[in-house]
């Protein structure tokens, strides 16, 4: 019989024993995501390396840089000769827009498969990683199964590589071997534009999904600019509902209009 | 001092895992390729190597200094020859002998043969063994005297010499005087010594009929190690090479059928390039069995400078470099599965028109900018070229306000009222930011023609930023009004971009 002293002991601290109540951080190699806030629900604070995180999203080509550039972007600045790779990118990346956000271009390659031709991909996927010039590939494989997603991590975690795949959000019930799983839903709120479910990771499940703003600055200010514009165009309709706001003319300089585009025209020359 | 190294080099394989097709298996039964092998990969540490019975000569004189000494020298040799067999699966037994003529290094050469075959099998105990003590067989011009010599109490090399030369003249004939006075290096020593061609190309009569392209992989592996040691022996790289199979003659087809394969970087290790042509010969339909293959050497360049020969850290780091898995290899194996087209890279493009922004291109034609080297190379229009070759490439311009997706081509939109509907009704945010390129910004873009007017000259368009019902934003323009006959009547949507 276990007498409770035994039980009610501190188990000891051992660096690669993850307890299940807890996030795993330990012995996890991990890169900033660059939201503190999704930093923090993550086990190690940040992407982890060298394995496979699953990203399941409704459509593909809605969310993707905004939740991984900035993390790219660090990445390529610590090695900026090494190269990044997609696999079977839903369009074309649009190089000014990704250069905004601190991107290198000239080191991103992108794979097209032939059309209907999923194993190729997968085979690409799996060559790119073991590329020892290459730090992270984002791969869109709608019709990859788990058996796969098995080998890409493997080896993703045999050769230390950052890896995302991007799914439809079918695949949430199939089981999976990535370590992290994530759903993303836009959302239209003032505070951000996304919400990131995660579905799956070493720690609690988390109950509330996690809000992110992940527009560039300038985007976000044009954004609250023109919708500052659209209300003031409707209060000027129905100046009776609203006469406190009417107060303020919208000519005069400080009328949000002009704060807001004032902030654009600053940010445009930062 | 001149500077003698006999090398023989026996084959053996395991019996279990010795494939019956494999070059290991073949080579244990011929050891005349064995040493033809041996000599072409001799030839990278001197010019003078010869083939002598069952030995090859080399006379490394000139190059001890190069290479920091004989030990080194030797143990260099040996290493690599042993890695080469190894490679393929083969176990290579390598005795070596040296000394200052080339029969006194043959001749120790086989007494040391003799020891081990022996048993005796105690290194060092016969390395220093005195010339005088040699023993009589390993001369070979006394061979066929063997006999009479040891009747008459000849047994060794000093025996011999003992003699009167006039009676061993007489008696043995003079071929065994002149074998004496060039072991002793009384007269120079003349061979036959080998040349590697400028060009390889072998041909392989294969065993069978092959009807399946991959399945001549297994022919082109035994020409590529042929062509292993021929590049090890010129200390070369490859670049390009031709493979040309030869189809039954009996069939109604052309008789041969060929394949050029060129890597970005000289590569003397060749499993990259063999699986390069393992993936073109996946896509190979043969119309008629195969029966032989020849492979030749297109393009091969020099490898050779100090840093080759004496294995310093510049050799190792350009190694590392061209090795197995760096960046310009996988362009090149993605490249050859799935198609060059289907592997691209970026570029900058100046115009302000969203499509012209960037261009992605083949990257293995864009390789240079892409495997690291500092200045990158463009392909661009030829008007271009003319203009600013010697220019930096346009600098990127980078803009947060534009989508990060593209459309590869706009999309164009149902409508519904006077507004477009892409899944579901959209909602207008931004716009409209307002874009033209007419007529005198087209003149140097590759679309247009100078004379002729291609499909849409002008463009002048509206764009807006709409949120969808899912969320997302979407880069939506419209063709401006009146700007063209079309858009006069009734306005045209197209999507564009999507902010992700």
């Amino acid at each position: 019989m276990l007498s409770p002293t035994i039980a009610a002991r501190p188990l000891p601290d051992f660096a690669n024993v993850w307890r299940a109540g807890e996030l795993g951080s330990a012995s996890l190699q991990t890169v900033a995501t660059g939201y503190a806030a999704l930093d923090g629900v993550l086990p190690g604070g940040g992407w982890p390396q060298g394995a496979l995180v699953e990203v399941l999203q409704p459509q593909a080509g809605l969310h993707e840089w905004g939740l991984i550039a900035q993390a790219l972007a660090a990445v390529q600045a610590e090695a900026p000769a090494q190269l990044t790779v997609l696999v079977g990118a839903p369009y074309l990346p649009f190089g000014p827009a990704l250069g905004a956000r601190q991107l290198n271009m000239a080191r991103v390659l992108s794979i097209h498969g032939k059309p209907g031709d999923a194993p190729s991909l997968l085979w690409a996927t799996r060559e790119a990683l073991q590329c020892h010039d290459v730090h992270c590939v984002l791969a869109w494989l709608p019709d990859a199964r788990s058996a796969h997603l098995r080998r890409l991590q493997i080896a993703a975690h045999a050769h230390n590589k950052l890896l995302f795949v991007f799914r439809p959000p079918r695949a949430q019930h199939e089981s999976s071997p990535a370590p992290l799983r994530l759903l993303l839903e836009g959302t239209v709120q003032e505070a951000g534009n996304l919400l990131v479910h995660v579905l799956k990771r070493r720690g609690p499940p988390l109950a509330a999904p996690v809000l992110l703003d992940t527009r560039p600055a300038r985007l976000s200010a044009l954004l609250a600019a023109s919708r500052e514009r659209a209300r003031q165009k409707r209060e000027e309709l129905a100046p009776v509902l609203l006469p406190s706001r009417v107060s303020l003319p919208v000519t005069s300089p400080e009328s949000p209009i002009h704060a807001l585009l004032d902030r654009i025209a600053h940010l445009d020359h930062h | 001092m001149p500077c003698w190294i006999a090398l023989h080099i026996s084959i053996t394989t395991e019996p279990g895992q010795a494939v019956p097709q494999s070059a290991a298996a073949q080579w244990a039964q011929d050891p005349a390729a064995v040493q033809r092998l041996l000599a072409s990969m001799a030839l990278g540490f001197t010019p003078r190597v010869a083939l002598v019975d069952e030995a090859v000569l080399m006379d490394v004189t000139g190059s001890l200094r190069l290479f920091g000494g004989l030990a080194r020298l030797a143990e260099r040799l040996e290493q690599q020859v042993r890695q080469f067999f190894e490679e393929n699966q083969a176990a290579a037994h390598i005795t070596h002998a040296q000394a200052a003529t080339s029969l006194i290094a043959l001749g120790r050469l086989r007494l040391r043969l003799c020891l081990r075959l022996a048993g005796q099998n105690s290194p060092g105990a016969h390395t220093k063994t005195r010339v005088a003590d040699l023993p009589m067989h390993t001369l070979s011009a006394a061979r066929p005297h063997l006999d009479v010599l040891e009747r008459i109490g000849c047994r060794t090399w000093d025996d011999l010499l003992r003699l009167p030369r006039d009676g061993v003249a007489r008696r043995f004939g003079a071929e065994l005087l002149q074998a004496l006075d060039r072991a002793r290096g009384r007269t120079p020593d003349d061979y036959e010594w080998q040349v590697l061609p400028e060009h390889f190309e072998e041909k392989l009569e294969l065993n069978a009929l092959v009807t399946h392209a991959p399945a001549l992989m297994a022919g082109v592996e035994r020409l590529l190690v042929h062509l292993h040691a021929w590049l090890l022996g010129r200390q070369s790289g490859l670049c390009a090479l031709k493979l040309t199979w030869h189809l039954d003659p009996r069939r109604d087809v052309p008789p041969t059928g060929e394949l050029d394969i060129r890597t970005a970087q000289p590569a003397q290790d060749l499993r990259h390039v063999a699986r390069l042509i393992a993936e073109h010969l996946a896509q190979q339909k043969l119309p008629a069995p195969v029966h032989s293959l020849s492979l030749r050497s297109l393009v091969t360049e020099l490898l050779a400078d100090s840093a080759a020969a004496t294995r310093s850290l510049l050799m190792e780091a350009h190694r590392q470099h061209a090795g197995e898995g760096g960046a310009v290899e996988l362009i090149e194996r993605l490249s050859a599965r799935l198609g060059d087209a289907q592997v691209q890279a970026w570029q900058p493009g100046e115009d302000h028109r969203p499509e012209q922004m960037q261009r992605w291109v083949n990257a293995r034609l864009a390789m240079k900018s892409i495997a690291g080297s500092q200045r990158p190379l463009r392909a661009r229009g030829l008007k271009r070229l003319k203009n600013k070759a010697s220019e930096a490439p346009p600098a990127s311009r980078t803009e947060a306000l534009y989508p990060t997706w593209l459309l590869p081509e706009p999309l164009k939109l149902g409508t519904s009222g006077n507004s477009p509907v892409y899944q579901g009704k959209l909602t207008r945010l931004t716009g409209p930011q307002r874009l033209e390129a007419a007529e005198w910004l087209l003149a140097g873009s590759d679309t247009a023609p100078a004379a002729g007017m291609c499909e849409k000259p002008w463009t002048f368009r509206d764009y807006f930023i709409y949120r969808s019902q899912q969320g997302g934003l979407l880069w939506i323009y419209s063709e401006r009004l009146g700007a063209t006959p079309q858009g006069a009547s009734q306005r045209a949507w197209y999507l564009h971009g999507f902010f992700a």
